[in-house]
């Protein structure tokens, strides 16, 4: 393999002559979606040296990130400012909910894209008054398949997978779990009344993602919730003061 | 997913360098893809293709796609592996302390460019 780069470093401008013309092999080396991720970057320029976290909240529709979040202000609202860009494709009816929180709020309509690309949340950012703001969630548009291949800035991707949608979800899609760093299960309240094994869910997402952090909550009964906010807070502060965390 | 934009962002950059270095046509784009970078191969082909067609510089440019196996490490026994489905046990010690190292790329090596004498 260093053979081979040393090689094509070497010989990036070797020429072979045919007659008038000249082939060149020209070196580019770059991801495809450079542009996008040179826009992540500005992000990160944008939201690291305020200290602020960055979340990027994915899942398919109706798995229950909004209303995750409506949950997780209500909690921390206190102890830490959150501000939340809402990613959907029309409408905004989920910007509307989060502002009742208190939370600064921007809505991205991506108008049929099915997934936020970088661009668009930086474009966002600049619709923000970041002074208040410690943690911002950015809540992707729902889709269990698009999102993981747009870098956004986050610092942490956590996917929200709801009982109802059935436990092989980690292995049907598995570049989305495989590409975050926490899974929530939501809607536990429902298990008596369908059939989800928790169990083969946090086995198969494991199998995909050994290093996975697992929740499992309700944000209806509220059960599991201060669980997923006293590790939140943690993350907060324990970046604040310098530590990465290792859990 | 989304061959087309990827194909749109591949043919702007080979466009670009092409242009930066006064080609006269393109004959090869060369790329790295990764069997889990969630690209099917021959819709990016074919979604290149389209595009290409209508680009003077791109008309005659071969696609040249190395495919890049999923592949991970295991540090409790310090081997490689071959991925599949997405299943990151160690094959050999049966751990899970595991390392994805390759397959998930999605990049433009290099291309090659016929340029005037």
């Amino acid at each position: 393999m260093c053979l081979v780069v040393l090689f094509s470093a070497l010989f990036s401008d070797r020429r072979m002559s045919e007659g008038v013309t000249t082939v060149t092999k020209v070196t580019i080396a770059q991801n495809i979606l450079a542009a996008n991720d040179t826009v992540a970057a500005e992000i990160r320029d944008i939201l690291v040296p305020r200290h602020i976290r960055i979340l990027n909240l994915m899942s398919s529709p109706g798995a229950g990130k909004t209303t995750l979040l409506e949950q997780t202000i209500e909690r921390l609202a206190a102890k830490i400012a959150v501000g939340v860009i809402e990613g959907d494709i029309e409408t905004t009816a989920d910007a509307e909910r989060i502002e009742q929180t208190g939370a600064e709020t921007v809505q991205i309509n991506t108008r049929g894209a099915c997934h936020l690309e970088a661009h668009m949340v930086r474009d966002a950012l600049a619709m923000m008054d970041l002074k208040q703001v410690e943690l911002l969630f950015i809540e992707n548009v729902g889709n269990l398949v698009c999102p993981s291949g747009w870098q956004l800035g986050e610092d942490m991707r956590v996917v929200v997978t709801s009982t109802p949608e059935g436990d092989d979800k980690p292995v049907k899609y598995p570049e989305m779990f495989a590409a975050a760093q926490v899974l929530v299960i939501n809607k536990t309240d429902l298990l008596p009344y369908i059939d989800y094994n928790v169990h083969k869910a946090k086995r198969l997402a494991l199998a995909v993602n050994p290093q996975l952090k697992i929740f499992e909550l309700s944000c209806r009964t509220g059960e599991g919730l201060d669980d997923w906010c006293i590790w939140l807070h943690d993350y907060v502060q324990l970046h604040k003061r310098g530590y990465v965390p290792v859990d | 997913m989304h061959e087309l934009s990827i194909a749109q962002s591949i043919a702007e950059a080979v466009d670009a360098k092409a242009e930066q270095h006064h080609a006269t046509c393109v004959k090869t784009v060369h790329l790295r893809v990764g069997e889990a970078s969630g690209v099917l191969i021959e819709s990016l082909s074919f979604c290149f293709g389209l595009l290409s067609d209508n680009d003077p510089l791109l008309k005659h440019a071969q696609l040249q796609i190395d495919v890049i196996p999923h592949r991970a490490w295991c540090r409790a026994c310090d081997s490689e592996f071959v991925v599949y489905d997405f299943i990151v046990q160690c094959p050999l010690c049966e751990g899970w302390d595991t390392q994805v190292i390759a397959g998930t790329e999605l990049q433009l090596q290099d291309i090659e460019i016929e340029t005037a004498s």
